[in-house]
């Protein structure tokens, strides 16, 4: 079982020179998201597995290329907040 | 040496397409970087500030820095709120059945900014029917019924108009049966109605004349570059739009006036048209045959912002606004 994960719809979010501001629909959230946590929101605008994200953000911060457990965390991060959701459970080749 | 004033118009081109108008390089002393914040945070500058910072183009001490992401995000942060209240104020009326359009800061972002980080708006409108609108400006009903007054809908950062022309326009009103079926934009996964981009267009070039003595002028103007500069506008529509609301003079005016005060170096067919026109208004000859109601804005704010001016010197800058 592969868990792939998506931005939430119902969140209002914006660029930040450095970062992204994001507000909840419902208001019951608001954040700046910066780092590790922006480059994951920023990359799920499609559905995306921590291994998928975690290879894709390593292309992206060469200089510094995250650990799988730190994509892992910044996904926790960002789902309790209700950024982000699960995509789908389905297994995937 | 570029003064403060000028440097705020400098941010308010940064990033503009062919603007040849520059920022100091900064960094600027404390003193001069407080009136430039200031000045930015006035005119709903702080994201081009924040972007010709982050550009370089500004050179900012670490100090400046922390303090322009601070405000950077306060005020990222409210226009998400200002686009949450949109969401429920156009639930509201889907759920009611009454026909709208979103106007000004969400939609500008959206059209003219492709969502950048450039434009911030702490409130939007929304253009309504006139029969609806006296039922979303009324007093709440005793026992505090739902619908909010005039007054607490502009608190809550949403207004409503029932002419696309702004507040202040004495000109022709322009309700939802003159417009098209408009443009939709996403906000948060949700299609909403907005204005054309050649709609919008010649709504901000009256927003410009409206506004060209408030605070906001240069964030006005440059919408109306924005607007004016886009890929897929098309500049006859812009110009029979602007005739059949009887505003061509204002847009040619407006137009003229973004492409004087940016320097902006492309010429466009709207740029070629409005200049064209807006000089042939300014000789002294046509002046004369003018009405005297209709003496234009000019660019007052302009002269008084940024010393700029595009009369010879000793010819008066008019002081009434567009009634």
């Amino acid at each position: 079982m592969t868990q792939r994960w998506l931005r939430s719809a119902e969140v209002l979010a914006r660029p930040l020179t450095r970062g992204s501001a994001v507000l909840a629909a419902d208001g019951r959230y608001a954040a700046t998201l910066r780092d590790l946590d922006d480059d994951v929101w920023g990359l799920l605008t499609e559905p995306a597995t921590t291994s998928q994200l975690t290879e894709r953000l390593a292309h992206l911060r060469r200089h510094d290329p995250p650990a799988e457990a730190s994509v892992d965390a910044a996904l926790t991060r960002l789902a309790r907040a209700g950024l982000v959701r699960e995509a789908s459970q389905e297994s995937r080749p | 040496v570029i003064p403060v004033d000028g440097a705020v118009v400098g941010v308010a081109a940064h990033g503009l397409a062919g603007s040849r108008v520059d920022v100091p390089p900064g960094p600027l002393d404390d003193e001069s970087w407080a009136h430039l914040v200031d000045a930015c945070r006035g005119a709903q500058l702080v994201g081009m500030l924040a972007a010709t910072a982050a550009s370089g183009d500004l050179a900012v001490t670490a100090g400046q820095d922390e303090e322009l992401a601070v405000l950077e995000a306060e005020s990222a942060g409210l226009s998400l709120l200002v686009e949450q209240r949109v969401l429920t104020m156009c639930s509201l009326l889907e759920a009611a059945g009454v026909d709208g359009r979103l106007l000004d800061g969400p939609a500008c972002h959206r059209l003219a900014y492709s969502g950048s980080s450039l434009r911030t708006f702490d409130r939007a409108e929304l253009l309504v029917p006139p029969n609806r609108l006296e039922a979303m400006l009324r007093p709440p009903a005793a026992g505090g019924g739902p619908t909010p007054t005039g007054v607490a809908v502009r608190r809550r950062r949403v207004g409503f108009r029932a002419s696309a022309l702004p507040d202040g326009w004495a000109g022709a009103a322009v309700g939802l049966g003159e417009l098209s079926e408009g443009a939709t934009i996403d906000v948060a996964g949700r299609a909403i109605r907005a204005l054309t981009i050649e709609e919008q267009l010649v709504v901000a070039c009256v927003e410009l004349a409206i506004d060209s003595f408030s605070d906001r002028w240069l964030l006005r103007a440059r919408d109306v570059a924005e607007l004016a500069l886009c890929a897929d506008l098309e500049a006859g529509l812009v110009r029979r739009l602007a005739e059949r609301w009887q505003v061509t003079e204002v847009a040619a005016e407006m137009i003229s006036l973004v492409w004087q005060v940016f320097d902006l170096a492309d010429k466009t067919e709207l740029s070629v048209w409005a200049l064209r026109l807006d000089g042939a208004r300014s000789d002294p000859a046509a002046r004369r045959r003018r009405p005297p109601d209709r003496t234009p804005v000019r660019t007052a704010s302009a002269t008084r912002v940024t010393g700029w001016s595009p009369e010879p010197a000793g010819t008066p800058i008019p002081t009434r606004r567009y009634q």
